[in-house]
């Protein structure tokens, strides 16, 4: 007996050496780099010619970048336009298609013959390299693209339409790639939410009598808000790091502007350009994307979260304080 | 089963996106960076004794030494590692980093290095001035002038060898001009690119007399290269004051024509559409008449269609497009290999008549030409005349003596690449001139902010 308990005791210290190879590399490849990079933003930090030229500049790049010093132009919030709007015309299709197929897919009386070969299929994209894809659609929809074609043949675009020239068509094209490569994976997600959920709460609704879209909204939709926001989180987390694609799809030729007319450049892109230029610059986008992604977490979480269980949170405090006093 | 608790799984996702979050600009702008940078390709052992790493984008320097150069020199040829980066967009990225580096076991002895960017490397202290590894001005006295520029620093130290000439000129494909322009006689064609205005009606001609169905150039930027590497200031001047040259507005100014006027298919080069329209027949499918060429593009770049079918017509400016420059490194293990091979391959008339034997290349060097003339030794890219009066090789002699390439600078990879999406938005009316022009230094500044708007 004396024994077994000692053993216990000694479980609980392995268990801090087996997440510590997780944290040693958070530190280490993560978060000095983190810091590195606002250390870096407060510095002039450009190449030149194989030669790094450095000097402390204080706010000087934020000032910069936001078109606040005399002759800058802000060019990085016309690149937060771009990447939001892609981002969105690319999420909101993307929640509401993977939310369709996760109920259709799990609905027991329905029963779709073959769910796991659809289950595959719409994964598929997403396993394909986002160089292929790119590719793969830029020669679909160029100008004389087969796709193109078709659609003009039939009369749907216009004789002189241009996806690469029009910039909805360029921004409208990015997104329907990033859909189509991740509303699979969504979609899975989503089952696996959905499935989570106990069957006996759907037997209930129906012995009470409740339709297939009552049961949608009222037990489906609040159980699964969790991963909903789970998904929404990393979702706009990738999304504001939208680098991959929009850098590969319609670009001038070393892929330092999304074309049209600098319309489809995000800001990934744009850190990428400066780094090989201008360092202190770079970073201080970097800063900047890492304002604006914690921000929009924190909006989620706030908007998403769950309400009751805070207010429920609230209330005991204050009898906490109420019993305290 | 076992359900997780709604807070848990909150718990847990929190978690993962905080680290997410805190990840959010060094991990995915890296994992982007290695789905698309490709991996470099290693040929021989690096940790041998006595190992020569020789860096290149693509196979073609391998390509001459593993023939040219190991014929001649068996012995210094078995010690050469050969780096191959997989394509030109890495390959400063990957060049910088290890020539930072230069206890690598990769880090280069010599490596090629592409005129849009030559400049950046010759200017910087990662190269040897040749004349410190026993080149002299004798060596290089049969080179263009204008090579011998490019591969110099701003003070006139030669760094960098060029094996190419690549003086710049019109490929017209002569099924294609018989119908449309009602010759193939090579100086009759040729009088129709003799300026730019001549080159504008000549595009209308083609488009009225074939309805649309064949068109002069597949893209209005088959001009750029001609207009932009025959520029008389650079983009900035001694101050780092951002200059634009007048062929910059002339360039805009036609493209739009072009593009208005419906005279070409708005293609961008080396595009699907672009190659496409190399094999068109003119009338049931599209196709364009000339391309914007030079000797390697004709003989790599061309496609089977052109062959025999090919009237070359020189440019209405003498300009050049691409070629590579070797150069040692200041940390080179075995100077005496390097400018042997730099001798060899870009000075010696030798070995740059077998290089031009080997992959018809138009050499960087007026004596080895020559030779290659009188001998009659046909290179492969005379497959492609049209007319047996034609000769590949004598057709370029003369067209690379008054290219003046002063005019380039470290960042004009990088500036000629900002210009293209203001070309663009001009041409398809998106932006008037003046705000192009301004938009163009605007971004330059943006890149390089030690260049300066005025």
């Amino acid at each position: 007996m004396k024994k077994k308990k000692k053993k216990k005791v000694t479980y609980g210290k392995y268990g801090y050496l087996f997440i510590a190879p997780f944290f040693i590399t958070y530190l280490i490849f993560q978060l000095y780099p983190l810091i590195s990079t606002f250390y870096y933003s407060t510095l002039s930090y450009y190449k030149r010619n194989g030669r790094e030229v450095i000097s402390f500049a204080g706010i000087q790049n934020f000032l910069n970048i936001f078109g606040l010093a005399a002759g800058e132009r802000a060019y990085v919030l016309q690149y937060l336009k771009n990447t939001l709007v892609m981002w969105g015309c690319n999420f909101v299709p993307q929640i509401l298609i993977s939310l369709l197929m996760a109920v259709w897919l799990t609905d027991t009386k329905v029963k779709i013959k073959g769910t796991g070969a659809i289950k595959v299929i719409i994964y598929l994209p997403s396993v394909i390299t986002a160089a292929s894809v790119s590719v793969l659609f830029k020669n679909l929809f160029s100008q004389y693209g087969p796709i193109t074609l078709a659609l003009k043949s039939i009369g749907l675009l216009s004789e002189n339409f241009d996806f690469m020239s029009s910039v909805a068509g360029s921004r409208g094209l990015i997104s329907l790639i990033l859909w189509w490569m991740w509303y699979g994976n969504t979609s899975i997600l989503l089952i696996s939410g959905v499935l989570g959920i106990d069957p006996g709460l759907y037997e209930a609704a129906d012995i009470d009598g409740a339709g297939g879209w009552k049961k949608f909204t009222d037990i489906t939709l609040p159980l699964l808000k969790p991963i909903m926001l789970y998904t929404l989180v990393t979702s706009a987390i990738g999304g504001l790091q939208m680098y991959d694609i929009p850098a590969l799809f319609n670009v001038t030729e070393t892929g330092l502007k999304g074309l049209p007319n600098d319309m489809t450049t995000t800001m990934a892109m744009y850190i990428m350009r400066l780094y090989n230029s201008d360092v202190g610059k770079a970073a201080a986008v970097s800063v900047f994307l890492f304002v604006i992604t914690l921000a929009v977490s924190l909006l989620l979480f706030f908007f998403m979260g769950d309400k009751e269980e805070r207010k429920l949170k609230k209330l005991e405090k204050q009898r906490r304080k109420a019993g305290a006093k | 089963m076992r359900t997780i608790s709604r807070r848990d799984f909150l718990r847990g996702s929190a978690a993962v996106a905080a680290s997410s979050i805190a990840a959010s600009m060094f991990v995915v702008p890296a994992l982007a960076e290695e789905e698309t940078e490709p991996e470099n390709t290693v040929t021989g052992d690096a940790s041998a004794d006595g190992a020569f790493v020789v860096w290149g984008w693509n196979d073609d320097i391998k390509t001459i030494l593993d023939t040219v150069f190991a014929e001649a020199y068996p012995d210094e040829y078995s010690r050469i590692v050969f780096v191959n980066t997989g394509g030109s967009d890495y390959y400063q990225t990957k060049l910088d980093a290890v020539l930072e580096d230069p206890s690598n076991e990769l880090y280069p002895d010599l490596m090629g290095l592409e005129v849009d960017y030559v400049q950046k490397y010759t200017n910087s202290d990662w190269l040897l001035n040749v004349a410190d590894i026993g080149i002299t001005d004798d060596d290089m006295a049969n080179m263009y002038q204008y090579n011998v520029d490019l591969g110099s620093d701003y003070d006139g130290n030669v760094k960098a060898l060029f094996w190419q000439a690549t003086p710049g000129c019109y490929a017209v494909r002569a099924d294609l001009a018989e119908t449309y322009l009602g010759t193939t006689d090579p100086d009759e064609i040729a009088a129709k690119f003799a300026d730019l205005d001549t080159i504008l009606e000549t595009a209308r001609e083609v488009n009225e007399a074939s309805g649309g169905t064949c068109k002069l150039f597949s893209g209005y930027d088959e001009i750029k290269r001609s207009l932009m590497n025959s520029r008389e200031v650079g983009f900035y001047d001694e101050n780092d004051v951002i200059t634009l040259d007048e062929n910059i507005t002339t360039y805009l100014e036609t493209a739009k024509t072009l593009y208005d006027e419906e005279l070409t298919y708005n293609t961008s080069q080396w595009s699907a559409d672009w190659y496409a329209n190399m094999d068109g027949d003119g009338t049931e499918s599209n196709a364009a008449l000339a391309y914007f060429g030079c000797p390697w593009f004709v003989y790599w770049s061309l496609s089977s269609t052109w062959q025999g079918q090919t009237i070359l017509v020189p440019a209405q400016e003498q300009c050049f497009w691409g070629g590579t420059g070797l150069a040692a490194t200041a940390g080179c293990s075995d100077t005496e290999l390097a400018a042997l091979i730099m001798q060899y391959l870009a000075c010696d008339t030798e070995g740059m008549v077998a290089i031009n034997a080997q992959n018809s290349d138009y050499v960087n060097n007026t004596e080895a030409i020559a030779q290659i003339i009188e001998s009659g030794a046909s290179a492969d890219g005379n497959g492609y005349m049209y007319s047996a009066d034609q000769n590949f090789i004598e057709f370029f002699y003369d067209k690379a003596d008054a290219i003046d390439a002063s005019t380039v600078t470290a960042e004009d990879q990088t500036i000629l690449s900002l210009l293209d999406t203001e070309c663009q938005a001009y041409a398809t009316g998106e932006k008037d001139l003046d705000t192009a022009l301004a938009d163009l230094k605007a971004s330059i500044h943006d890149t390089y902010s030690y260049l300066s708007v005025e």
